[in-house]
């Protein structure tokens, strides 16, 4: 990759963590009924880094994301929750998008559903109780619902975020 | 890169999006439904695990229970044939927002102290 185009990338991924960072600052004052639901408004600016940028980037966002709202907000136990759901999830995406047919919508869907699942199974070894994924129904609604706002969204966003020359 | 391949990109939304929308939905809201209509009769035993460690308790006795590990404070209620979280140090305080449960298999988790507070 030429010098110029690192430069940009550099500039670009620090500009999307930041808007990431402030999408889950923000979703802590959306009031949910449910345990453990969130709307997920960071995935909203990975997913639309998965059809910017190269995979290594969006990865290296994500992870950064995390680690840093998990200092300034949410703790340490929360990050490694988050972690895990956010390795996951991504790695979901990123084999949907490249090897079904799918549309963004899709692909946050899944995202948003095996996020949640993979925090569950986390939780499950962390207690070491099983009936905690009795849970599970109410979390893949949940991830479904999630995630088709967020691809809707992603959606409108992207074509935005190309014009301003954003992708790379 | 051209505009053409990015237009590629960026498909537009399928039957195979909905498809799996439509499933997850349905499965989920199906487990879920299965789950309310199945569940289990009143129990009678409580059953908490505190970072690993068992007590079991009667549910007719009503009490206290100071769970204290070295992860933090839940104070657990059992009265008149069901349980609560009344407080906790945690950080979200979800077990303490949980309703109160009575009926075999349902659970007040904090994941934060690992506690599970399980009727069986």
């Amino acid at each position: 990759m030429p010098d110029k185009t690192h430069v940009k990338a550099v500039v670009v991924c620090g500009l999307m963590i930041a808007a990431a960072m402030i999408c889950s600052y923000l979703e802590s004052f959306i009031p949910i009924g449910l345990p453990g639901v969130k709307p997920g408004l960071a995935n909203l600016v990975v997913l639309d880094c998965i059809w910017l940028m190269d995979p290594l980037w969006v990865v290296m966002i994500m992870t950064v994301r995390i680690v840093l709202s998990g200092f300034m907000f949410s703790g340490m136990s929360a990050m490694l929750y988050s972690l895990a759901g956010g390795i996951v999830s991504l790695t979901v995406m990123l084999i949907a998008k490249k090897h079904t047919k799918l549309s963004m919508l899709g692909v946050s869907i899944m995202g948003g559903v095996s996020h949640n699942i993979a925090q569950l199974i986390v939780a499950a070894s962390v207690v070491r109780t099983l009936a905690v994924l009795s849970y599970l129904p109410v979390l893949l609604t949940a991830g479904a619902v999630a995630g088709t706002i967020v691809g809707l969204a992603g959606r409108q966003i992207l074509p935005l975020l190309k014009k301003s020359g954003i992708d790379f | 890169m051209g505009s053409n391949s990015e237009e590629k990109d960026q498909r537009k939304i399928g039957a195979n999006d909905i498809k799996l929308l439509v499933m997850i939905l349905a499965i989920g809201i199906a487990c879920m439904l299965a789950l309310h209509f199945f569940k289990g009769d009143t129990g009678q035993t409580v059953r908490i695990t505190a970072n690993g460690t068992e007590y079991i308790y009667d549910i007719d006795n009503d009490r206290e229970i100071d769970v204290e590990t070295d992860l933090g404070t839940n104070i657990v209620v059992i009265e008149g044939g069901s349980v609560y979280v009344r407080e906790a140090d945690c950080p979200d305080r979800i077990c303490v927002h949980h309703v109160r449960i009575n009926r075999t298999g349902e659970t007040i988790v904090c994941l934060p102290h690992r506690l599970v507070v399980e009727i069986i």
